[in-house]
C-alpha cells in the first residue's frame, strides 16, 4: 500500500500494495496488536459496540490519536483539503494510494467498512452496505452478504446485488482496470495459470462470459465461492475495490474521471492532477448509513506539489488539513516547540515499516552468515537519528508492524547492542562463519532523492567498522521498485546487495501485511514486492496458515510463527517504524486519526466550527 | 510577402517535425535504456508479466518504435482509439498526444485544462514587466548617471542575480503567510478568470511580480542600452538640432529604433513561458504547463513529457515565426528576402 511522502516520496510511486493500516497510537503499544484481525470476529464485536461513544476531547497535542477532537454536530460550510499529487485514481477500482482509499470514504461505501473510531478500533471492519458481517460456509471457501434495502447510486438508480458482482468482474479487465489491489482478488475468485493468469479475461474482452464464481440469487444477495479458502474475506470487501458499479454507467478507463458515488459525497469537478470538488450527494441516506456522520457540504482537495507550501498554507489557514502526509521537518519542528501550535498537532505510527532487503540471490549474501553480519553491524540509532528521532519513529527490530497480529515487541533475533549502534563482535563472529573474516564488498541501492543519501551513508559507515565495503547504487525514484528493485534480474545484474525498502499493510491482518513480500509463489519478473526472493517452505505454510484464518485469538500466534520465519531467513533487516506528524486546523471539529484508513484523519466525518 | 511566410511556415513544421524525432527517440531510448516496459508505470507494480502484456497490447507499446511514432504522429492529426484498445470506444480525438500513465488522462486535455493558468501567468506577468522594464530602462538612459539611473540599474542587478523561486518565496513568506499586517494575499490558490477579475488577480499578483521582477530587469537594461545608442546616433542629434521638442525626438525616433529590436525578444520570452513558466509554476503552486511536465518528468510520465515538449515548441517556433514576420514590418530595412 502507498502513502505519500513518508517514505522519500518515491515509494509513494512504487511500493503498490500498501494500504497502510496503523492501528496503534504507540509503537510501545503491545495492546493494539490484538484488536485488528480477521473478519467474522471483528465484525461481529464491532457490530455490538458500535454506539460505544468513543472519548471526547477539545484540543490537545496527540489527542486525536485516541479521542474526537472539538466533538460538534454543527454542519455545513467546507472542508479544505490539500495534497502533494493527485490520487493514482478516482476509480474505487484502480487506486491504490493509503490516503486515496481513505478519500474514497467520501463517496464509495462497500459491503463492510473500517469502523469510524479513534484507536486501535478503528482498524476493525464493520457492516456498512451490508446488513451483517459477511457469513463463510465451514471452510470459508463460499462467503455470502446480504444487502441493505434503499440503497442508491448518486443517479438515483437502486444499487443491487448485480452491481457488486459486476464491479469484481470488471477487475478481470486488466489491461484496462488496473493499478489497483486487484491481485488480492484475481485467483480467489477463478483459477490462474502458471503465470498468474486468470481463465476469466473480464466484462471488456468477454462480455458474454461470466464471472461464475460469483452469483446473486437475488438482488439483495451476494454469494462469492472462492478458489481456496479465505478468512479474511471480509477486509477484502472493505476495500474501495469492491465498491458496486454499474454496468451501464461504466466508462471503462474513463470512469475515475466521473465515478458514481454511493457515499454521502459525490464528484463535481475533477481536473486531473490540479484540483477535485465533492458535493453532498443527494441519493445518499443517513438512515441506512452507521459508518459515516457527514457533516460539512463540500470538500475541495488541491494539488499543492510543493509541500514547503503546502505547510505554510495549513499553518497560516489557507487549507485545513493535508491529506495525504504529514508535515515536512522544518514545519515540524516549528508546530512542535510552539505550545499552541502543538495542541493541534498529532504524531502517530504511521504503519509502515523501513527496512533493508538483503538479498540472497547476490554473493557473498548467498551465505546466511554474511546477512545475518549485515544486520548485526547495523546502527539503527543513526538511522533513527536521520528519520527525525522519536518524532520520525521507533526502532524497530521486527518487521511485523505493532498493528498488526503477530508483532512481539520482544523479538529482536538480531540484536544491534545495548545502545543499537550495532554488536560489533558478534557481527565480525558472523563473518568469520561466513568465510569471510575480513569484510566484503556490496552493492546498497536506494532512492536517489530525499533520505537515500544519508541512509546510504550510515549504512556504509556502520558496516566499514567490521570491514563491510558498501558502494552506492541509486536508484530512479519513479522505477525504483517496479524495474530497479522490482526486478530479481536486475538486482542479480547490477549485485544489488542491500536495498533500501519500506511498507505498509494492505489490511491489518498478517496475510495483509506479508503476502506481497514475502509469498514465494508471487516472485515477480518486475513489479515483484519480494525483493530478496524468498521462497521459503516454512515462510509459505505460515502464510497458508494465517491466510486461511479468521480468528483473531488464533491470528495473534500464527503471525508470529509467519514473523519468525520470515526474520529467520535473515533477509528482511527492519530499522523503524515509522511516525507521521500532523496539524489540524483549530477550526475542524469531530477530527481524530482512524486506524482503519491507515491513521489518516477521517476526512468524510470532520466538520467546521465556523459553517465556512 | 504571402511566400516568405509560407516559407517560414515550412521551416517551422520541418523544426517541429525534428523535435518529435527526438523527443520521441528519448521516450524510446529510456525504455532501452531502464530495459523495463513502459506499460508497468501505467499498470501499476503488483501486475502479471500478462497483465502487462494485456496493456502493452491496448496501448500499442509492443510495436516496433517506427510504427509507434507513425501512429503517434498520426494521431495528433485524426486521432485514435485510446485506453481501451479491445472494444475501441474510447476514442482520442485529435490532436491526440496520448494518454498520460499516472493521471489517466489525454494528455491533450491535460494540456488544454493547464494552459489557462500558464496563459493567466505568462499574459500578466508580461504586461507587469513591459510596463516597469521599459519604464526604468527609458528613464534610465534619460537621467543616464543620475540617483535614478543607479536605482534602476541595482533593481536591473537584483532582478537578474535572485532566482525566481527565491523571490517567489520571499513575496510568499511576507504577504501570504506573514504577520497578519501584511498577509495581503491570504489565498494564491489559482483561480481561472472565469470566477471573476478579482479573484483571479488577487491569487495570481505576486507570481506575477515574481516572474515580471526578472523580466522587467533584463529590459530595463536593454531598453536603457539600446536607447543610449539610439540617442548618440546622427539623426537624433539632427532631429535635435532642427529645434524638435524632447518628447517628439524620443518618443517618436529615438524609441522607436530602441525598441524595434525588442519585438524580437519579446515574442520568444511570452512563446517560452507559454510553454510553462517551470519555477513560478512550481513555486506559487500554479497548475500550469510547467508544472504538469515537472511532475511528469518526476514521475516518468512519458506521453505528457513528449506532449508539453511538442506543444511548447509550437508555440516557440510560431512566434518566431510572428517575430520575423513583425520585424520585418516595423522595420522597412528587413526585407522579406
Amino acid at each position: 500500500m502507498n502513502n505519500r511522502r513518508g517514505l522519500v516520496g518515491a515509494l509513494a510511486l512504487g511500493a503498490a500494495g500498501t494500504l497502510l493500516l496503523a492501528a496503534c497510537g504507540s509503537s510501545s503499544s503491545s495492546s493494539s496488536t490484538t484488536t485488528p484481525s480477521g473478519s467474522e470476529s471483528p465484525a461481529a464485536s464491532a457490530s455490538e459496540t458500535t454506539n460505544a461513544s468513543p472519548s471526547q476531547v477539545a484540543t490537545a497535542y496527540d489527542a486525536a490519536q485516541t479521542s474526537i477532537v472539538n466533538p460538534s454536530d454543527a454542519t455545513g460550510g467546507t472542508l479544505k483539503l490539500a495534497a502533494s499529487a493527485d490520487c493514482d485514481s478516482w476509480d474505487p477500482q484502480r487506486t491504490y494510494y493509503a490516503w486515496c482509499w481513505d478519500m474514497q470514504r467520501l463517496t464509495t461505501r462497500t459491503m463492510t467498512a473500517f469502523k469510524s473510531v479513534p484507536g486501535p478500533e478503528g482498524a476493525s471492519v464493520v457492516p456498512d452496505l451490508a446488513e451483517g458481517p459477511g457469513q463463510p460456509n465451514a471452510d470459508k471457501t463460499e462467503w455470502t452478504y446480504k444487502l441493505k434495502p434503499g440503497i442508491k447510486f448518486s443517479d438515483g438508480t437502486a444499487v443491487t446485488s448485480k452491481d457488486f458482482k459486476y464491479a469484481l468482474e470488471r477487475l478481470f479487465a486488466t489491461d484496462v482496470i488496473n493499478g489497483g489491489p486487484s491481485s488480492y482478488y484475481l485467483c480467489l475468485l477463478a483459477t490462474c495459470g502458471a503465470d498468474g493468469s486468470p481463465d476469466y479475461k473480464g466484462p471488456y474482452k468477454d462480455p458474454t462470459g461470466d464471472l461464475k464464481s460469483v452469483t446473486t440469487p437475488d438482488d439483495n444477495t451476494l454469494v462469492m465461492k472462492l478458489v481456496k479458502p479465505f478468512g479474511g474475506v471480509d477486509f477484502l470487501m472493505s476495500q474501495p475495490i469492491t465498491t458496486p458499479i454499474q454496468k451501464a454507467k461504466d466508462t471503462k478507463g474513463e470512469y475515475g474521471k466521473k465515478p458514481l458515488a454511493t457515499g454521502p459525497f459525490m464528484i463535481s469537478e475533477y481536473s486531473a492532477g490540479k484540483s477535485v470538488t465533492f458535493v453532498r450527494n443527494p441519493n445518499w441516506d443517513q438512515a441506512t448509513d452507521d459508518v459515516r456522520k457527514p457533516k460539512v457540504d463540500k470538500v475541495t482537495l488541491a494539488i499543492i506539489e510543493d509541500t514547503a507550501v503546502s505547510d505554510a498554507k495549513v499553518l497560516s489557514g489557507e487549507i485545513d488539513l493535508q491529506a495525504d502526509g504529514g508535515l515536512q521537518p522544518e514545519a515540524k519542528t516549528k508546530v512542535f516547540t510552539d505550545e499552541k501550535l502543538k495542541a493541534n498537532a498529532d504524531n502517530p505510527v504511521d504503519g509502515f515499516i523501513r527496512y533493508f532487503a538483503v538479498m540472497q540471490t547476490v554473493a557473498p549474501l548467498t551465505n546466511k552468515a554474511c546477512r545475518e553480519a549485515v544486520f548485526l553491524a547495523l546502527n539503527k540509532a543513526e538511522l533513527l537519528q536521520i528519520r527525525g528521532g522519536k518524532l520520525g519513529g521507533a526502532i524497530a527490530n521486527t518487521m511485523t508492524p505493532p498493528n498488526i497480529p503477530g508483532h512481539d515487541p520482544a523479538f529482536n533475533p538480531y540484536p544491534s547492542g545495548a545502545d543499537n549502534t550495532g554488536d560489533l563482535e558478534a557481527a565480525k563472529a558472523k563473518l568469520t562463519e561466513c568465510g569471510q573474516p575480513n569484510g566484503f564488498s556490496v552493492n546498497m541501492t536506494y532512492v536517489n532523492q530525499g533520505l537515500g543519501g544519508k541512509t546510504f551513508a550510515s549504512v556504509q559507515g556502520a558496516l566499514k567498522r567490521v570491514g563491510i565495503t558498501v558502494n552506492s547504487l541509486p536508484g530512479d525514484g519513479a522505477s525504483y521498485y517496479s524495474s530497479w528493485i522490482g526486478s530479481p534480474k536486475n538486482i542479480v545484474d547490477k549485485k544489488i546487495g542491500i536495498a533500501v525498502a519500506g511498507w505498509g499493510a494492505d489490511f491489518p491482518t498478517p496475510f495483509g501485511f506479508w503476502n506481497s513480500i514475502a509469498n514465494g509463489k508471487l516472485i515477480l519478473p518486475e513489479g515483484n514486492s519480494n525483493y530478496p526472493s524468498i521462497n521459503d517452505p516454512a515462510v509459505n505454510s505460515a502464510l497458508d496458515a494465517v491466510s486461511a484464518e479468521s480468528d483473531a485469538t488464533k491470528l495473534q500466534p500464527l503471525g508470529a510463527t509467519l514473523d519468525k520465519a520470515v526474520m529467520e531467513t535473515a533477509t528482511y533487516l527492519p530499522f523503524l517504524f515509522g511516525r507521521s506528524f500532523w496539524y489540524r486546523q483549530p477550526r475542524l471539529t469531530n477530527v481524530y486519526l482512524n486506524a482503519g484508513v491507515g491513521n489518516y484523519y477521517d476526512y468524510v466525518q470532520i466538520g467546521t466550527s465556523d459553517g465556512k | 510577402l504571402v511566400r516568405y511566410v509560407f516559407r517560414r511556415l515550412l521551416g517551422a513544421v520541418f523544426v517541429v517535425w525534428v523535435i518529435s524525432v527526438v523527443t520521441f527517440s528519448l521516450f524510446a531510448l529510456a525504455n532501452i535504456v531502464s530495459g523495463s516496459s513502459p506499460a508497468y508505470l501505467y499498470v501499476g507494480k503488483t501486475s502479471t508479466p500478462a497483465q502487462v502484456a494485456a496493456v502493452e497490447e491496448s496501448l500499442g507499446l509492443n510495436k516496433p518504435y517506427v510504427v509507434q511514432y507513425w501512429e503517434y504522429i498520426k494521431a495528433i492529426f485524426v486521432g485514435r482509439p485510446l485506453t481501451d484498445g479491445v472494444n475501441g470506444d474510447v476514442y482520442c480525438n485529435a490532436p491526440c498526444f496520448g494518454y498520460s500513465f499516472q493521471l489517466k488522462t489525454s494528455v491533450w486535455e491535460l494540456i488544454q485544462d493547464r494552459f489557462g493558468a500558464t496563459l493567466s501567468l505568462a499574459v500578466g506577468a508580461a504586461i507587469l514587466w513591459l510596463i516597469v522594464g521599459l519604464a526604468i530602462g527609458i528613464v534610465s538612459a534619460l537621467k543616464r548617471g543620475s540617483f535614478l539611473d543607479r536605482f534602476g540599474m541595482i533593481f536591473a542587478l537584483a532582478g537578474v542575480s535572485l532566482p525566481v523561486y527565491f523571490t517567489g518565496l520571499l513575496l510568499l513568506y511576507a504577504f501570504s503567510f506573514g504577520p497578519e499586517a501584511i498577509r495581503w494575499f491570504p489565498d494564491t490558490t489559482f483561480v481561472p478568470l472565469s470566477q471573476g477579475i478579482g479573484p483571479w488577480a488577487r491569487a495570481l499578483t505576486l507570481a506575477w511580480i515574481s516572474l515580471a521582477f526578472l523580466y522587467a530587469a533584463l529590459y530595463a537594461r536593454f531598453t536603457r542600452t539600446n536607447l543610449l545608442e539610439t540617442m548618440g546616433e546622427d539623426y537624433i542629434r539632427t532631429a535635435t538640432a532642427k529645434g524638435l521638442p524632447r518628447r517628439t525626438v524620443v518618443g517618436k525616433h529615438a524609441l522607436r529604433a530602441a525598441l524595434t529590436p525588442l519585438i524580437t525578444i519579446f515574442g520568444l520570452d511570452l512563446a517560452g513561458l507559454l510553454g510553462g513558466a517551470i519555477l513560478t509554476e512550481k513555486t506559487f503552486t500554479i497548475p500550469g504547463l510547467g508544472a504538469l511536465a515537472v511532475d511528469a518528468i518526476g514521475k516518468q510520465d512519458l506521453p505528457v513529457i513528449m506532449g508539453v515538449t511538442i506543444v511548447g515548441a509550437i508555440f516557440i517556433v510560431i512566434a518566431n515565426v510572428i517575430v520575423d514576420v513583425l520585424y520585418a514590418y516595423v522595420d522597412p530595412r528587413v526585407a522579406y528576402s
